[in-house]
């Protein structure tokens, strides 16, 4: 019984004895050749974050004017470029959203068989997720966190009503909102929803209906006006003007510096 | 040798009116200068032009695309980003209607045509080619559906042959409003992603469940067999599927172009 405390005591001894060694140069065992070990005059610089490559993209069909040509009903993807490291969360309006404000954007625009690329100016959009509100696409600094296109699950996505819970809503960002408010609503989705859930540091896919416009009248179910300030490209001012509710969206995060434009 | 430079010349000069192909002739890089036969050198003659192709009848391009789940060649793709592609010829769109008990589908159909598929999961891009007779596309006017139906299992290269007909697999769509009119009628369209063996899914017609696609035969690629999944869906609280439209929680883009 007597060497189980002298036992912690030599041991305690050695963390002693080991604990000292980064505050003071090592002694060395032959003292007649002893060379102290010194520690180098400056502790060396941290090592650079590791940059993690992500890929935001919204797919979804729209209409709006692109160097003053008008597009009705064309399929396009706006793309965001950038690193999860410049994702992150601040609070707007009281809740927490997730965005990502550094970044290369390129909107591709199939009319038909015609395909155009417009490269976006820097400093116009960003990449905003809202899981409160359901709320998730690309805003601007001129207008606003829903223009030029976001996805919703209400349609309208700066007023939708709280959500309510205990029965299966039909897109997955209300399916989103509904779990973090009753985990139980689990019970109405595949497993696989809840695993959507995602901060945009890590591979994402929402879906909702699709809202491209500056202001959408849903008593005439059009979108009679443009913002006074485009989105500037290198193809020509773009506006986007989609003149129909309750078409859908897809919003995905792919993570890797391979993914394909 | 008179013809020879003859020719020469005349080639030369038929060179020029093409427009010039080339900025000199092109030589014979074996011949000697000195020593051969040939006082000038010979230009080689431009190969014949390939005759014009043949017209092609008016053709239609089907396109779908989705993120969602699917195996190729026994390799498994989570959230992949899959375009679903089919080719056919404009006349080969024909009217359909079909019963099955109180269900009734009708609208327009393409059967005859190229399928193919491409996936983009991370930095690999795969393409692959259905076999022939697999995969239609239709427009169920009386439904509001569109898509890709299949033959599963069929083997004789002509849809639907022996197979087993699935209207919403391996990639159907719904929509709330639906734009698409007809099959040859250019047209962008979001709507729901139907990935669904045993479609229509809510009961009483349905069994309230898809069918897991592996325990049916597969679609045929020249990649190997070809599965695609609906991971994301909404149920009744005792987990079965009660919404043939809104059940589906997935969007999808589905794209109609012509080539005239």
């Amino acid at each position: 019984m007597k060497r189980a405390p002298s036992l912690a005591l030599a041991l305690l001894a050695t963390a002693a004895v080991a604990g000292s060694v980064s505050a003071a140069p090592l002694p060395d065992p032959n003292p007649a050749i002893a060379i102290p070990i010194l520690p180098p005059p400056f502790p060396p610089p941290p090592p650079p974050p590791l940059l993690i490559p992500v890929l935001y993209s919204v797919y979804g069909v729209a209409d709006g004017q692109l160097n003053g040509l008008a597009f009705s009903g064309a399929q396009f993807r706006l793309d965001f470029r950038t690193y999860t490291n410049y994702t992150r969360s601040v609070v707007e309006n009281g809740v927490t959203v997730y965005r990502n404000d550094v970044g290369q954007a390129v909107l591709t625009l199939q009319r038909g068989l015609s395909t155009t690329v417009a490269n976006i100016a820097p400093n116009q959009i960003f990449v905003r997720y809202d899981p409160t509100n359901g709320v998730a696409g690309f805003g601007s600094y001129a207008v606003g966190p829903y223009y030029p296109v976001v996805l919703t699950w209400c349609t309208e996505p700066a007023g939708c009503p709280p959500i309510e819970t205990n029965y299966p809503d039909s897109q997955i960002l209300g399916a989103l909102i509904q779990l973090r408010e009753d985990p139980q609503d689990s019970m109405f989705y595949s497993p696989a929803v809840s695993a959507l859930a995602t901060q945009l540091r890590g591979p994402a896919l929402l879906g909702g209906f699709l809202y491209a416009c500056l202001s959408f009248d849903f008593t005439t179910h059009t979108c009679p006006s443009i913002p006074s300030v485009p989105i500037q490209t290198d193809q020509g001012p773009l506006y986007f003007q989609t003149q129909s509710a309750y078409g859908g969206g897809i919003f995905t995060a792919i993570i890797g510096a391979g993914t394909p434009w | 040798m008179r013809h020879a430079i003859a020719l020469g010349f005349a080639l030369l000069f038929a060179l020029g009116v093409c427009g010039g192909a080339s900025a000199a002739p092109v030589t014979d890089p074996l011949a000697d200068p000195t020593t051969s036969a040939y006082p000038i050198p010979l230009p080689i003659p431009p190969p014949p032009r390939p005759p014009p192709p043949p017209l092609l009848p008016p053709r239609v391009i089907y396109r779908g695309f989705v993120v969602t789940d699917v195996s190729l060649g026994g390799v498994w793709y989570h959230n992949a980003l899959v375009t679903m592609t089919f080719v056919g010829f404009k006349s080969d769109v024909f009217p359909f209607s079909q019963t099955n008990g109180s269900y009734t589908g009708s609208g327009w159909e393409i059967t005859q045509g190229t399928a193919s598929v491409h996936i983009v999961s991370g930095a690999q891009v795969i393409d692959a080619v259905f076999n022939p007779g697999q995969i239609i596309v239709a427009f169920d006017q009386n439904n509001d559906g569109f898509g890709f139906g299949s033959s599963l299992g069929n083997t004789t290269g002509t849809f639907p042959g022996n197979g087993q007909f699935e209207p919403a697999y391996p990639f159907g769509i719904d929509a709330v409003f639906v734009n698409v009119t007809d099959l040859v009628t250019p047209v962008a369209q979001s709507g729901r992603q139907w990935s669904c063996i045993g479609f229509p899914a809510a009961p009483p017609l349905g069994t309230g469940r898809c069918d897991d696609p592996a325990i049916h035969p597969s679609l045929q690629t020249n990649l190997g067999p070809f599965y695609m999944y609906m991971p994301y869906f909404s149920t009744d609280a005792s987990g079965l599927i009660v919404d043939d439209y809104g059940g589906a929680l997935n969007q999808a883009l589905f794209k109609i172009d012509v080539i005239p």
